[in-house]
């Protein structure tokens, strides 16, 4: 053994802070004591979050373990501190009693003496319902680049905020003054990325010449009622409301490539302005907006569209030819889609009626993508009528790859089930169904491969409708994989022998 | 977009290894290294790229990860091609420990950044599941710590294992 090198202590240190990251904080610990080297590298790595003990701890067993980790926070922050190593992260999560104030305040002091980088503070009171109020010290520490703030409260503050170096910032805090927070944003002119949710106290904010900022994200702040955003080089915003209704003034952000609206009383009138003002859209998301009826959308940039539970919406057009992802959770619609390069399709029908002649034209509708993910409730809607195969096209002879995924106990066949995907997707190269229920997580896959077509076709009544011959007709191997089973084997081998004429081989993996 | 479509179709580069191997790989297939990337944009593809950092063995390795993580040539990735990255990945990484450093270090230097948390995390995995005695036997650490002072270490972190 002796001869054998220790290579891995000999890694960068960049490298082991790397492979540290992917260890559970506590975990770490332990690793502090393999050696020297260990416990160096170790020490460079931010404090390990306090667990939360469990509720049915003695309280004494608790008082004594939080007195262990008091000790060792502060031992690691004061080494910090009295070798004057600037801390690059400092996060702290844990409950406080009241009495323990005075000590957590005076970490976050060592942290801004050490210059720290990231702030990231996750504090709340133990029993009390009462919040624990941030230093004011914390608002101006100017080497604070990031700033992340849960639980805790921001009292008023009469000083200069100075956080000049701020670049990104999420609040999820309570807010006793919401001039405040307006100030801080005022003030932080290279400020990239801000968040704010669930601050409580937060009526309202405007955000106006930050040439830096690139995302801001506004998620269910109760009392939000009024937003002014204008900025220039703002790529991405996110709005997710609760009920209350909240005024929105979009000036011109000339940039904006993502836009995401979730729960927003906004009207077709609004978002027909936004879209034609805002031509760069590339990824539009708009869920449970419940004030849209008609959608129109015409853009050349837009590549990613998703709809979601807009429950009072009855019609969607869309000319882009751009998209590539279109997202769709709804009812039956009526539905127009122009695009060319659609390469994937998420679908979630609400309902559970069997296949009808709506739901097929709809799927008519999406443009044929290479790759279709499709979501239901019930078994149900993998019916079709024998009379509804003869009388419509299959909808959807381009798709290359279905991955469905069923929420429901199997109520029929697999085979059966395979007829009807077929049916709706006729050239299937990859099949892939997924089944959760219950707790359980069951999933089949196959793949498809296909020869030259028999032309000369006497009966051809599956795809008379169709441009192409189906399946029936070309397909030459089937591999299964995670088959349940020999029963099952059985039927899906003597069903794919008896409707595919020229198949050759069929094996499981 | 479209020419430099048509002129990267196929083009290969040349790498050798610090033992003087050489290796022929498409282009874009090299280019999931940032480094490599960086010395094609900056026009050494003409000549071979040297790697002096890694051997034949390893750089031959670093290849398979490039072929596997090159971009499709008809754009998105679908999510069962992702599945089954994943699991190659996790085939690709079932080394022994040696072969795990080295790979490690090479996604390093060639700043391949999947490949870096592919491996970190491997070896991650390897420390979260074993005892610091094992672990210093697995990879060969040397306790440098008197017995006194282990166990001084020892008592500073006992509140997180209780």
């Amino acid at each position: 053994m002796e001869h054998k090198i220790d290579r891995i202590s000999e890694l960068p240190d960049s490298i082991l802070e790397h492979i540290l990251s992917f260890i559970h904080t506590k975990q770490t610990l332990q690793l502090s004591i393999l050696s020297k080297r260990w416990q160096r590298v170790w020490a460079l790595f931010p404090i390990p979050d306090f667990e939360q003990h469990l509720p049915n701890e003695k309280e004494q067993e608790i008082q004594r373990k939080k007195e262990d980790f008091r000790n060792f926070v502060e031992r690691s922050l004061l080494a910090h501190y009295r070798q004057r190593l600037n801390i690059n992260k400092f996060r702290l999560h844990m409950k406080l009693d009241e009495s323990d104030y005075a000590v957590v305040n005076r970490w976050i002091d060592f942290a801004i003496e050490c210059n720290v980088k990231e702030l990231n503070l996750d504090i709340s009171l133990r029993i009390d319902q009462k919040r624990y109020e941030l230093p004011e010290r914390v608002l101006v520490a100017n080497s604070i680049t990031e700033l992340k703030l849960h639980m805790c409260k921001l009292k008023s503050f009469s000083g200069d905020i100075n956080l000049s170096s701020l670049k990104k910032l999420v609040f999820s805090v309570e807010v006793e003054e919401s001039q405040l927070v307006q100030t801080l944003i005022d003030s932080c002119r290279d400020i990239e990325d801000m968040t704010f949710e669930c601050c409580n106290g937060l009526k309202s904010i405007r955000v106006l010449c930050l040439p830096k900022l690139k995302a801001i994200a506004l998620l269910q702040n109760s009392e939000l009622e009024s937003v002014e955003i204008e900025a220039s080089n703002l790529e991405s915003l996110v709005l997710k409301f609760n009920s209350l209704p909240c005024q929105i003034n979009l000036g011109p952000c000339k940039n904006l490539k993502t836009l995401v609206l979730y729960s927003c009383r906004i009207t077709d009138k609004w978002l027909h302005d936004v879209l034609s003002k805002h031509r760069l859209i590339e990824c539009l998301d708009l869920a449970n907006c419940s004030m849209l009826k008609r959608i129109k959308i015409s853009s050349h940039r837009m590549k990613s569209l998703t709809i979601i539970s807009c429950h009072n919406l009855v019609e969607v057009d869309i000319v882009t030819p751009n998209l590539h992802r279109l997202e769709y959770e709804g009812e039956v619609i009526s539905f127009s889609l122009n695009s060319s390069s659609l390469s994937e399709v998420i679908l979630f029908f609400s309902g559970g009626s069997p296949l009808n002649a709506e739901m097929i034209e709809f799927l008519s509708k999406l443009s044929q993508p290479k790759l279709l993910t499709w979501t239901l409730g019930e078994d149900e809607t993998l019916k079709i009528a024998e009379t509804l195969r003869t009388a419509i096209p299959c909808p959807l002879y381009n798709v290359k790859e279905l991955k469905l995924i069923v929420y429901s106990i199997p109520t029929r066949e697999i085979h059966e089930v395979v007829d009807v995907l077929l049916w709706i997707c006729p050239l299937l190269e990859i099949l892939f169904i997924e089944r959760r229920y219950q707790g359980t997580l069951d999933n089949i896959s196959f793949k498809f491969s296909y020869g030259n077509p028999i032309y000369k076709v006497k009966n051809r009544n599956c795809c008379k409708r169709l441009p192409v011959l189906c399946w029936r007709h070309c397909l030459k191997s089937v591999k299964i994989a995670n088959s349940k089973g020999s029963v099952e084997e059985e039927t899906l081998k003597k069903y794919f022998f008896n409707n595919a004429k020229i198949l050759e081989s069929f094996h499981y993996l | 977009m479209s020419s430099t479509l048509c002129c990267s179709f196929a083009k290969n580069v040349t790498l050798r290894s610090s033992d003087g191997q050489t290796f022929e790989v498409e282009e874009a297939a090299a280019q999931v290294s940032q480094t490599i990337k960086r010395m094609i944009e900056d026009g050494c593809t003409g000549s071979v790229i040297p790697v002096p950092n890694l051997t034949g063995p390893v750089l031959a390795l670093v290849i398979e990860y490039f072929k596997k993580h090159s971009p499709p040539s008809d754009g998105c990735p679908t999510a069962l091609l992702e599945m089954e990255i994943k699991d190659w990945d996790a085939k690709f990484v079932a080394v022994d420990n040696d072969t795990l450093l080295d790979l490690t270090l090479a996604a390093h230097y060639l700043e391949i950044q999947g490949l870096l948390d592919l491996t970190c995390h491997r070896v991650a995995d390897i420390l979260n599941d074993n005892s610091v005695e094992k672990i210093r036997e697995i990879f060969h650490i040397k306790n440098d710590f008197t017995p006194e002072e282990e166990a001084e270490e020892r008592s500073k972190i006992q509140w997180a294992f209780e």
